[in-house]
């Protein structure tokens, strides 16, 4: 025993031990999201300089990329066309419902705050990093509170909802992305959704299967219309996040764990590999 | 002069790890999750070939560098982990300047044990539902695999840059 506490190393080594499971125990419980200047410091200027990596580098893959992909290209033009018409369509239609829609909120006098409640803003956002650990999906962008940054606002590719912005920094910010996502931790969160279409389904998209690389919605309710196929929209319930971001497509739907609920299975639209530009969504009056 | 190159080489290669892997084609299957710890291995090439006290102090210093800049989800944990393991590793392996396939052996074992870590933490905290079978097949040995090629690769450079800088100090 005595010489126990005469081994200066060994104790050492303990209190190291202590120091960290703390250290570990007190972050786990809850996520920060105000940084001391230092931190905010060392984050922005070693983002800045991996933003000069990533982007060439970027650029030289996807440059070899493109020859390999120089056979596909032909079909995927013809598909590209076949959709711009499409969109010169619905282009007129849009207009055509909008200005409708600003004929009948004039009728029925809303308020300056209401008109721009769907008003969003998308600012373009270039990736500088992502985050090597295996079980923190999370990548930085160029954009921070001095642009306008705050917690929670989402992010997408221009396939689909990617993400959440998680924290904030002067000159950066941190994406959460939908792969990190999981009911089970304390640094979740969830998106309501519901279908193109039939905007009465609701659930909530919570977590992600690893080994699947499917979203779970949750909470669908058992008469809800939801089916196989669906395109899952956000709902903008809560008023937390924005309407109208596209999820992805139900592959399945199947009863939840107390079997009071239903579970959707959903395949992501957007792609978590190979980010270069993002979209930050800004809901006005946030 | 060597303790600077040291810790110049390790702040590049802090960078790459975050901007540059990314992009490399290292991967060969969809589900799988390549994590480089170029920062460790040359942690392990200082703690086998220049100093073990050295090396010690800069694991957990780029540890924290890991901690502050990714902000996971558990603050100290690379710290920890980096720390501990190459103190384990100075500790029972007591000899200096390995030759190449001792080394290779060492750089496997720790890169095995620092995976394994790291994911046990994340278990212990209950940050991760994966099982470690499923873990090892898709995160650890594909990992493993990388980082073990690029350990191989930097032998020779290290050891010259070794010899070169500490020729130089003395003539």
């Amino acid at each position: 025993m005595f010489k126990l506490f005469g081994n200066k190393k060994l104790i050492l080594l303990l209190l190291g031990l202590i120091f960290f499971t703390a250290l570990m125990g007190i972050s786990s419980i809850e996520k920060r999201d105000n940084f001391i200047w230092p931190e905010k410091f060392l984050k922005d200027s070693v983002s800045w300089m991996q933003g000069l990596i990533y982007r060439p580098a970027g650029y030289i893959a996807g440059f070899f990329e493109n020859i390999v992909d120089l056979k596909v290209i032909h079909e995927e033009n013809k598909a590209l066309k076949l959709t711009l018409s499409q969109y010169a369509r619905d282009r007129a239609k849009l207009n055509r419902l909008e200005e409708e829609n600003e004929r009948l909120m004039e009728e029925l006098q809303f308020t300056e705050e209401q008109k721009k409640i769907n008003d969003y803003k998308f600012h373009i956002a270039h990736v500088v990093s992502i985050n090597p650990d295996a079980f923190n999906d999370t990548i930085t962008i160029n954009l921070g509170s001095e642009h306008g940054m705050e917690l929670n606002m989402l992010v997408t590719t221009t396939d689909g909802l990617i993400g959440r912005i998680s924290e904030v920094t002067p000159l950066n910010a941190t994406v959460q992305l939908l792969t990190d996502f999981n009911d089970q931790f304390n640094n979740s969160i969830g998106i309501s959704a519901t279908v193109l279409g039939s905007e009465e389904s609701f659930g909530i998209i919570q977590s992600y299967d690893e080994k699947e690389n499917v979203l779970i919605m949750s909470q669908i309710n058992q008469n809800d219309i939801l089916k196989e196929g669906d395109v899952i929209i956000t709902s903008g319930l809560g008023k937390l996040f924005p309407e109208g971001i596209e999820v992805g497509t139900v592959l399945s739907r199947e009863v939840g764990d107390f079997g009071l609920t239903h579970i959707a299975k959903i395949k992501p639209a957007a792609k978590f590999e190979n980010l270069m530009e993002v979209f930050v969504v800004e809901k006005p009056g946030m | 002069m060597l303790r600077t190159w040291i810790c110049i080489i390790l702040f590049i290669l802090f960078l790459i790890e975050g901007a540059l892997t990314p992009w490399l084609p290292l991967k060969w299957n969809e589900g799988l999750h390549i994590t480089p710890h170029f920062t460790f291995i040359i942690i392990l090439y200082t703690c086998f070939y220049v100093q073990r006290s050295f090396a010690i102090i800069i694991a957990f210093l780029i540890g924290f560098f890991y901690d502050i800049i990714y902000s996971n989800q558990l603050f100290g944990l690379y710290a920890f982990c980096l720390g501990f393991i190459v103190y384990f590793i100075s500790y029972m392996i007591k000899r200096s300047y390995l030759g190449f396939f001792t080394f290779t052996l060492v750089a496997t074992l720790s890169l095995f044990l620092l995976d394994s870590m790291i994911y046990g933490i994340y278990y212990l905290f209950k940050l991760t539902e994966q099982s470690y079978i499923w873990v090892i097949a898709h995160q650890v040995l594909p990992s493993l695999f990388v980082n073990v090629l690029f350990s191989m690769m930097l032998y020779l450079p290290f050891r010259s840059l070794v010899v070169h800088i500490s020729f130089k100090q003395k003539g």
